[in-house]
C-alpha cells in the first residue's frame, strides 16, 4: 500500500515538473505575442534558408512547427491551443476544413505573386477561385518500381500491372479513390466517373489484379519498397520521391492512361493572429526565384510556372515529375463526388479487398 | 443503515464509470447505426449488413478468430501444464507475460522485418535450399502474429486453473489405474475447463475485431469486422455503417459470453 | 509363511535433495492385517505410504509386493489404492462416477460397474447417494466416498493417509470403528498413517512408531503402550511419567532415592536407566501406604478422571489419572505395583530390546 502511494506521488511529481518545464519553454520562445508568424507544415517541407531570409527582410519572427498527417493537423487547429498563422493541408482536407469553418478567406490583393501560378493549377474543384488556398506543391499517383528486382519489365501503362509475371509483387495504397480511380483510368474512364456500369467494369478489372497483389497498406509502403520487400507499388509521387531518396534503384512512372493530380496547399487557418504577416509570407513563397529555390530543396513539383525558368533544367525536364502537356491533360483532380457516390467507391474498394482469387 | 449508506457511497464511482464508459457508448453506437451516410434516419445500414459482402466478412472474422483461438489454445495448454511443473514457475510465467507489455505496433513492425524477404525465416529457407517464400502478408503470418500476441492471455487463466489443482487429485487418478493421458483427459482437462473457457473468451472476442494487424501483417488481405469499423470511422467517414457493424459485434460478443459463461456448479 | 507377506521393505532409504527422509528401513506387512504408521509430522511415515503406492521411488533398497520387486512399477500398475488426506475426490464427477473411476479405466461392463459401485457404496453406508454432487457431501460423507472409491477396485492393500484428520472428534471416533470393521469384513491389508496415538491404539493390529526416518518400535498396541522401548515412544504413545533411575539388580530398580521391586531383568547392575510409569497406573493413597510422597500442585477435572500433578521430594513431577479427588497443597501418597514399573535402557535398539525380552520369556518357560 505504502509502495502504491509512493508510486502515485512520484508519478504526480514528475508530471508536474514536466508540465512546468513545457510551459516555461513555451514562454521563453515567445509564442503568444509580438510580430511573429507561426507556420504549421509537414516535416522537411520548406528550405529553412528561406525562412531566415524572410525573417531578415521583414523583421517578423517565424515559429515553425511540423505535423505528419492531415488529420493530426486538423485536430490541432480545431483545438486552437496554438495560434497557427499558416498551414499546409492536402486538397481533400481543404473541403473538410472549410465545412468546419477552420479557414480564413485569402485577400488576393495582398498576393500579387499569385499570377505566377500556372493556370492549370488555379480554380480547381476543391477550392473554386482559390478563395482559401494557394497551391504549394503538386504530384500524381503512379507506379513505383524497382528495375533491379524486375529486369526486362517496363512500366508505362496501368495495364502493365496485370502482367501474370508480377504474381504477388504489387503493393497498393489503402485508398478507395486511388485504387478505384486506377481501375477506371485503366479502362479509359475518368477517375471521377460515377456511372454504375463503369464502376462495375472497373471492379471486375481490379478483381483480376488480385493474384498480383502482395498487400494493400498505408505508410508502410515506403518501408517495403525501400527494403526491396516489394518490387512494384501504386503510390503518390511524393512518397515515390521519398523512396527514391533512400533507394536509388527505384523508378517512378505516371501511367499513360492518366492518373490523379494532387496538391498540398497553403491556407490561413482560423487560429491565425497575424493574418497580415501570413499574406506577406505566402506572397514571398510565390515569388518565382524563391519558389525555385524552395522546389530545388523540397524536390516535389511546383505549380509556379515562372519558377521553372530559374530551376535546374534537368529537374524541369524530368517527365516523371513534370509530365508532358499531353499527359498532364489526362491527369485529373479528385472531384467531390458527394457522400453517396463516395460510399459506393468505398464499398467497391472493400469488396475488392475481400476478394480472394 | 449507516453501512448501507457507505456502500452506496462506494458504488458511485463504479456506477459513474459504467454509465459514462459502458452504457453511454453502447447507446451512442446504437444511435449512430440508424443514420445513413447523408445523415438521414434509416435502416439502410442494417439492410446493408445482410448483403453478401458483410456476411462474408462476418464469416471470415469468425473463421480467423476461431483459428487464432484454436492455435493459441493448442500452444498455451501444454505450455501452462509444463509451467506448473517447473521449479521457478512464477519466473517463467513472468517471462511469457513480459512481451505483452510491449506496444502492439512495435511488435507488428518487428514482425514485418522478421517475416520479410530478408528476415531470418527466409534466410533459413534459403539456407535449406528451399528458397525465399512469401511469408509476410499471408494467412500464416497473420495467424502466427495474432497467436503470438494473444498467447499470454490464453496461458494465464489456464495456468491459474492448473496451479489450483491439488497434486493429490492427479495422484488419485494414477492410483486408480489411470495412465498419464487418461489422467489428463478425464481429470486434469475437465477440471481446468473453466480456465480454458476464460482464455478462449479473452482471445476470441478481441480476435473477432482485430484491425491494425490485418493491415500491417496481412496487408489487408484479411478483412475482419474490426478492420471494417476502423475504415468506416477513420477513412470513409461512414459512421452509421461503422456503428452498425459495431452493434453486431457487440451482439456477437454477448452471445459468446453467454455461451462460454462459467456457471457455478453445486451449492 | 513367505506367502503371507504382502509388502516387504528391504533396507529402503529415501532422500529428497539432501534431506534424509527414510533411513535404511526394513519391514514386512502381512495380508489381512490393520497396520498403523504412527509418528510426528515429517517423520517419514507418509513417504513409506507413497513408496508403497508408487508415487515416489526409493533412493536405495528394495520394495517387494506379493514377492515381486516393484521399485519402478508406476502407481497405476499396482494393486494398491489410496485414501488421501484431503480425499482427492474428483469435483467434476458425482458420487457414482467418482467410485466408478477405477472400474471405468479397467473397462468393465456398465452392468458390472453399477453392481460394484452399489456394493461399495453400501459398504460405506452411502446407498442412495449415487447422483449427489461431491460439493453437496459433508466431510464424513466425502471420506466414505474416498474409501468406497478405493475398495471398489478390490486391491490387496489399502493405504490411508491421515484420512480422519479433517473430521471432528465425534465423527472421527465413529469412523475409527467403521474403518476397523470394514477392514475385518474385507479381509485385506490396511496401512493407516496417523500422528494421533489414540487412533493408532484403537484401530491397529500392529503399530509402527516412526521418528526421524527410522522405525523406533513395532508391535501390537498393547506391547507398545506397556513396553515402550525409549523415551520417544513412551512420550509419543500416551502420557507417561519418565524418571531417571538406576538398575540395582534383576527385578530391583532405584529412583527418587528409593529401591523398588520391578519385573525387568537382563540389565547390567548399576546401569543408568529410565523408568516409565503410566499416569493411570498410579493410585492416590495415604502417606503411610504411599511408596513415594507427593505435594499436589494442580488438579484438573477431565470428566472420567482427575488429572493431578504433584511433585516428589527430589523435584520430579508426577502425572496421575485417578477417579479419587485430591486438593492442591495437600501431601499425598503415591502407590504403584511392580508390574506398573517399566524400565528402559538408554539407547537400546529395537532388536536388542526384542532379544532381551525373548531371553527372559524363555527363562520363564524354562521354569
Amino acid at each position: 500500500m505504502k509502495k502504491l502511494i509512493r508510486f502515485f506521488l512520484v508519478s504526480a511529481l514528475v508530471s508536474g515538473i514536466i508540465l512546468y518545464a513545457i510551459s516555461s519553454l513555451n514562454q521563453s520562445e515567445g509564442y503568444s505575442s509580438g510580430n511573429t508568424l507561426t507556420i504549421f507544415n509537414w516535416g522537411d517541407y520548406i528550405d529553412m534558408d528561406l525562412v531566415k531570409q524572410f525573417e531578415k527582410e521583414t523583421g517578423i519572427k517565424i515559429v515553425y512547427e511540423t505535423f505528419d498527417s492531415n488529420e493530426a493537423m486538423m485536430t490541432k487547429i480545431e483545438q486552437g491551443g496554438t495560434s497557427y498563422d499558416i498551414a499546409v493541408p492536402s486538397e481533400y482536407m481543404i473541403d473538410k476544413m472549410r465545412q468546419e469553418d477552420l479557414l480564413i478567406p485569402l485577400n488576393h490583393n495582398k498576393l500579387p505573386n499569385l499570377k505566377y501560378i500556372d493556370d492549370r493549377f488555379m480554380d480547381l474543384p476543391f477550392d473554386p477561385n482559390n478563395k482559401y488556398s494557394v497551391p504549394y506543391f503538386w504530384g500524381t499517383v503512379g507506379i513505383t518500381y524497382n528495375p533491379t528486382l524486375l529486369p526486362n519489365k517496363e512500366f508505362n501503362s496501368w495495364h502493365d500491372l496485370w502482367d501474370p509475371d508480377l504474381k504477388n509483387e504489387i503493393i497498393l495504397i489503402d485508398g478507395a479513390r486511388e485504387i478505384i480511380g486506377m481501375g477506371l483510368n485503366s479502362l479509359g474512364y475518368s477517375l471521377n466517373d460515377t456511372d454504375p456500369k463503369h464502376l462495375a467494369e472497373a471492379y471486375n478489372k481490379l478483381k483480376k489484379l488480385t493474384p498480383n497483389i502482395k498487400a494493400i497498406v498505408g505508410d508502410e509502403n515506403k518501408l517495403l519498397m525501400q527494403n526491396n520487400e516489394a518490387a512494384v507499388a501504386v503510390l503518390w509521387s511524393g512518397d515515390a520521391l521519398d523512396i527514391m531518396w533512400e533507394n536509388e534503384d527505384i523508378d517512378y512512372v505516371i501511367p499513360e492512361e492518366g492518373s490523379n493530380l494532387w496538391f498540398d496547399n497553403i491556407v490561413i487557418p482560423k487560429t491565425a493572429k497575424n493574418v497580415e504577416a501570413a499574406h506577406q509570407f505566402i506572397n514571398f513563397l510565390l515569388d518565382p526565384k524563391i519558389a525555385a529555390q524552395n522546389t530545388e530543396y523540397v524536390a516535389y513539383s511546383t505549380p509556379n510556372k515562372e519558377a521553372l525558368k530559374y530551376m535546374d533544367p534537368e529537374m524541369v525536364q524530368d517527365e516523371r515529375f513534370y509530365p508532358s502537356p499531353e499527359l498532364t491533360d489526362k491527369l485529373e483532380v479528385y472531384e467531390n463526388l458527394g457522400k453517396k457516390n463516395l460510399s459506393i467507391y468505398n464499398d467497391l474498394f472493400l469488396e475488392f479487398k475481400m476478394y480472394r482469387k | 443503515m449507516n453501512n448501507r449508506k457507505m456502500r452506496n457511497l462506494f458504488m458511485i464511482p463504479y456506477a459513474l464509470w459504467i454509465i459514462l464508459f459502458v452504457v453511454t457508448p453502447i447507446i451512442l453506437v446504437a444511435y449512430y447505426s440508424f443514420f445513413d451516410i447523408e445523415g438521414y434516419f434509416s435502416f439502410a445500414n442494417y439492410k446493408k449488413f445482410f448483403t453478401p459482402v458483410y456476411l462474408k466478412m462476418t464469416l471470415s472474422s469468425f473463421w480467423y478468430a476461431f483459428l487464432i483461438t484454436f492455435f493459441s489454445l493448442i500452444i498455451a495448454y501444454p505450455t501452462a501444464l509444463f509451467l506448473t511443473r517447473t521449479k521457478h514457475k512464477q519466473l517463467w510465467l513472468l517471462l511469457i507475460i513480459v512481451p505483452s507489455w510491449i506496444n502492439l505496433l512495435l511488435k507488428a513492425y518487428a514482425f514485418i522485418g522478421i517475416f520479410g524477404k530478408y528476415g531470418p525465416p527466409n534466410q533459413f529457407l534459403e539456407w535449406l535450399g528451399i528458397g525465399t517464400k512469401q511469408i509476410l502478408f499471408t494467412d500464416f503470418s497473420f495467424i502466427f502474429v495474432s497467436v503470438y500476441i494473444f498467447i499470454p492471455f490464453m496461458i494465464l487463466p489456464i495456468f491459474n486453473a492448473l496451479n489450483e489443482l491439488p497434486s493429490s487429485i492427479m495422484d488419485a487418478a494414477t492410483d486408480l489405474g489411470a495412465s498419464k493421458w487418461t489422467t489428463f483427459k478425464r481429470v486434469i482437462f475437465p477440471l481446468t475447463i473453466d480456465g480454458v473457457k476464460t482464455g478462449c473468451q479473452i482471445v476470441f472476442i478481441p480476435a473477432l475485431s482485430l484491425f491494425m494487424l490485418t493491415r500491417l501483417i496481412a496487408g489487408n488481405r484479411v478483412i475482419t469486422l474490426g478492420t471494417a469499423i476502423e475504415q468506416h470511422f477513420l477513412v470513409t467517414q461512414d459512421w452509421g455503417m461503422g456503428a452498425t457493424i459495431a452493434v453486431f459485434l457487440i451482439i456477437f460478443m454477448f452471445i459468446i459470453m453467454i455461451l462460454t459463461g462459467t456457471r457455478k456448479r453445486g451449492v | 509363511m513367505e506367502n503371507n507377506i504382502i509388502i516387504k521393505f528391504q533396507h529402503v532409504t529415501k532422500t529428497y535433495h539432501d534431506d534424509l527422509v527414510l533411513d535404511d528401513v526394513s519391514f514386512e506387512l502381512e495380508r489381512g492385517k490393520f497396520y498403523t504408521l504412527l509418528g510426528p509430522s515429517g517423520c517419514g511415515k507418509t513417504t513409506i505410504l507413497r513408496l508403497i503406492a508408487g508415487f515416489t521411488e526409493a533412493t536405495k533398497g528394495e520394495i517387494f509386493f506379493d514377492g515381486k520387486k516393484v521399485n519402478t512399477i508406476p502407481p497405476n500398475k499396482r494393486k494398491v489404492n489410496t485414501v488421501f488426506q484431503d480425499y482427492a475426490l474428483f469435483p467434476h464427477l458425482n458420487v457414482f462416477e467418482n467410485v466408478a473411476f477405477g472400474l471405468r479405466i479397467k473397462k468393465f461392463k456398465q452392468k458390472i460397474i453399477e453392481e460394484k459401485v452399489k456394493e461399495a457404496l453400501s459398504f460405506v453406508n452411502l446407498s442412495g447417494y449415487e447422483d449427489r454432487d461431491i460439493k453437496q457431501m459433508s466431510g464424513g460423507q466425502k471420506q466414505r466416498v474416498a474409501i468406497a472409491r478405493a475398495i471398489v477396485n478390490e486391491p490387496d492393500v489399502i493405504l490411508l493417509d491421515e484420512p480422519l484428520s479433517a473430521l471432528d472428534l465425534k465423527l472421527r471416533t465413529q469412523m475409527q470403528y467403521e474403518l476397523r470393521e470394514l477392514q475385518r469384513r474385507l479381509g485385506i491389508t490396511f496401512v493407516f498413517v496417523t500422528h494421533d496415538q489414540e487412533e493408532a491404539l484403537a484401530m491397529s493390529d500392529e503399530i509402527f512408531v516412526i521418528n526421524e526416518g527410522k522405525i523406533q518400535q513395532r508391535g501390537t498396541p498393547l506391547d507398545i503402550y506397556d513396553e515402550p522401548i525409549n523415551r520417544f515412544v513412551a512420550d509419543f504413545i500416551g502420557e507417561s511419567n519418565i524418571i531417571k533411575g538406576k538398575m540395582i539388580e534383576d527385578f530391583l530398580v532405584e529412583f527418587v532415592g528409593k529401591q523398588f521391586e520391578c519385573v525387568d531383568q537382563g540389565i547390567r547392575a548399576n546401569e543408568s536407566v529410565e523408568i516409565v510409569i503410566r499416569p493411570e497406573d498410579i493410585e492416590i493413597t495415604t502417606l503411610e501406604k504411599g511408596k513415594i510422597h507427593g505435594h499436589v500442585q494442580s488438579v484438573l477435572f477431565r470428566g472420567v478422571h482427575y488429572e493431578i500433578v504433584c511433585q516428589d521430594i527430589t523435584g520430579n513431577e508426577w502425572l496421575i489419572h485417578t477417579t479419587k479427588k485430591a486438593f492442591v497443597g495437600e501431601e499425598i501418597g503415591l502407590f504403584f505395583t511392580p508390574e506398573s514399573i517399566h524400565v528402559m535402557r538408554l539407547g537400546e535398539t529395537e532388536e536388542e530390546f526384542d532379544l532381551r525380552l525373548q531371553s527372559y520369556s524363555e527363562d520363564q518357560t524354562n521354569e
